[in-house]
């Protein structure tokens, strides 16, 4: 009975959500702000996307147990690399008290191996990189966003693309990804907010969709870039 | 491309341009890469929404993880017509429906909502175990305010919790939807009362 609908007019579950998203008249919108059943349901998937925290559950622990579960589900290979971009190393409370574990009858060596573990940590923390910036990421200053347009398919085939410019830039260059986002072509920087570029100069394998991305130059230097996006060439 | 960057890559994606990775390379690494990144984005809203349901860790790292397989399983099925989000609600709510006791319109199981004085007559509980579906919701349209309609269907055919209704209807009173779902069934009961003359 749970998936009972109450009149005609009642939607599907899965597309209560998008009718917020017709204008505030609209009948359909209308139907699902006072339909008992739809807006019991709207305001359930709302509960869903809000995440807030309920008192005795354990979201970290969770976090933890679902991300291994879903890399084995998935799949997913493992890169081995000492620690996540932006992540800190692992903190030093927890490597003293496995030491601690290795050495628990000789508290006197472990003292010294804490020593020098200490001074070892305290050398190298000056060299160590708050955060690891990778090549081709926009440095932390571009706080302002690029809004990228919805690309166009021209009726001779050519695409249109449009973006919001953003202050203090010189120039824009649009670069191209293939599905599994590697850089495939990148245009000439240009003045302008919008291009129109033919075809023939993306590269020869022509592929269904491409991933596209407006980098923001200032003196050649990226100070900002847009969300990806992708255009479907089908 | 090394697997951190492209991770980083695909943090920036929309929920949808992951779908459509997944979909399109879905054996290959990218598309398993961008599967992970995309369940791993609801993993923290399908866990709070299950535990919310049954108010046990272990019972929603169950159930989370039932949904995110059924959603990695059917992922190809998603036809894009939905965002991603509501898709994945209803295979959550589906499994916390499959999960939680039924409901019953005239009686609840929660022991601080069953304060009805006149107990439900054998007439209401004959009419629900049949699933008089149209009487029962012809009674709750006709019957009840909207408010009340709401928490009935909520607490009934959701099976939301009492206090999680409560703070999704912002309800400030201090018997909180307890006294509104008390107040609808008592209506209802009434009004089966009268259509029985």
């Amino acid at each position: 009975m749970s998936d009972r609908k109450i009149s005609d007019d009642c939607f599907d579950i899965e597309r209560i959500p998008k009718v917020l998203e017709l204008p505030a008249g609209d009948p359909g919108r209308r139907h699902v702000e006072t339909c008992p059943r739809c807006s019991a349901i709207l305001a359930s998937y709302q509960s869903f996307r809000k995440e807030e925290f309920v008192a005795g559950s354990n979201p970290d622990d969770a976090r933890e147990r679902l991300t291994a579960f879903v890399a084995s589900e998935v799949g997913t290979p493992q890169e081995r690399t000492p620690f996540e971009v932006g992540e800190k190393a692992p903190g030093r409370v927890g490597f003293i008290s496995r030491i601690m574990g290795i050495f628990p009858m000789r508290p006197a060596l472990a003292t010294v191996l804490l020593v020098m573990v200490a001074a070892l940590v305290l050398l190298w923390r000056p060299w160590t990189p708050d955060r690891i910036v990778l090549r081709g990421t926009p440095r932390e200053s571009a706080s302002q966003p690029l809004t990228l347009g919805a690309p166009q398919i021209l009726s001779e085939g050519s695409i249109r693309l449009e973006w919001t410019p953003m202050a203090g830039v010189d120039s824009y260059q649009v670069r191209f990804y293939d599905k599994e986002l590697k850089e495939i072509a990148r245009l000439e920087p240009t003045r302008e907010t919008a291009l129109t570029i033919d075809r023939s100069m993306l590269p020869a394998e022509k592929p269904d969709r491409l991933i596209w991305r407006v980098y923001a130059l200032q003196r050649g230097d990226e100070i900002g870039s847009s969300d990806p996006a992708s255009i479907d060439l089908r | 491309m090394n697997l951190s960057h492209r991770k980083k890559e695909l943090a920036e994606l929309a929920d949808e341009a992951l779908v459509q990775i997944a979909q399109s390379a879905r054996e290959s690494e990218a598309g398993r890469v961008a599967a992970t990144e995309l369940l791993d984005r609801f993993q923290r809203t399908v866990y709070l929404w299950c535990y919310r349901h049954v108010r046990e860790h272990e019972k929603a790292l169950d159930m989370s993880q039932d949904v995110l397989l059924k959603a990695w399983q059917a992922l190809d099925s998603f036809s894009g017509r939905s965002k991603f989000s509501s898709w994945l609600f209803v295979i959550a709510r589906n499994r916390c429906l499959n999960e939680m006791e039924r409901v019953s319109l005239f009686e609840d199981g929660d022991p601080d909502c069953d304060t009805i004085e006149a107990p439900a007559s054998d007439h209401a509980r004959r009419l629900e175990e049949r699933e008089d579906e149209e009487r029962i919701l012809s009674l709750i349209r006709s019957k009840l305010e909207p408010e009340e309609q709401r928490v009935i269907w909520m607490r009934c055919f959701e099976r939301m919790p009492v206090d999680e209704i409560t703070r999704v209807l912002g309800i400030q009173s201090a018997s909180g939807a307890r006294g509104l779902l008390q107040r609808a069934r008592r209506k209802l009961l009434n009004a089966l009362g009268e259509a029985e003359g």
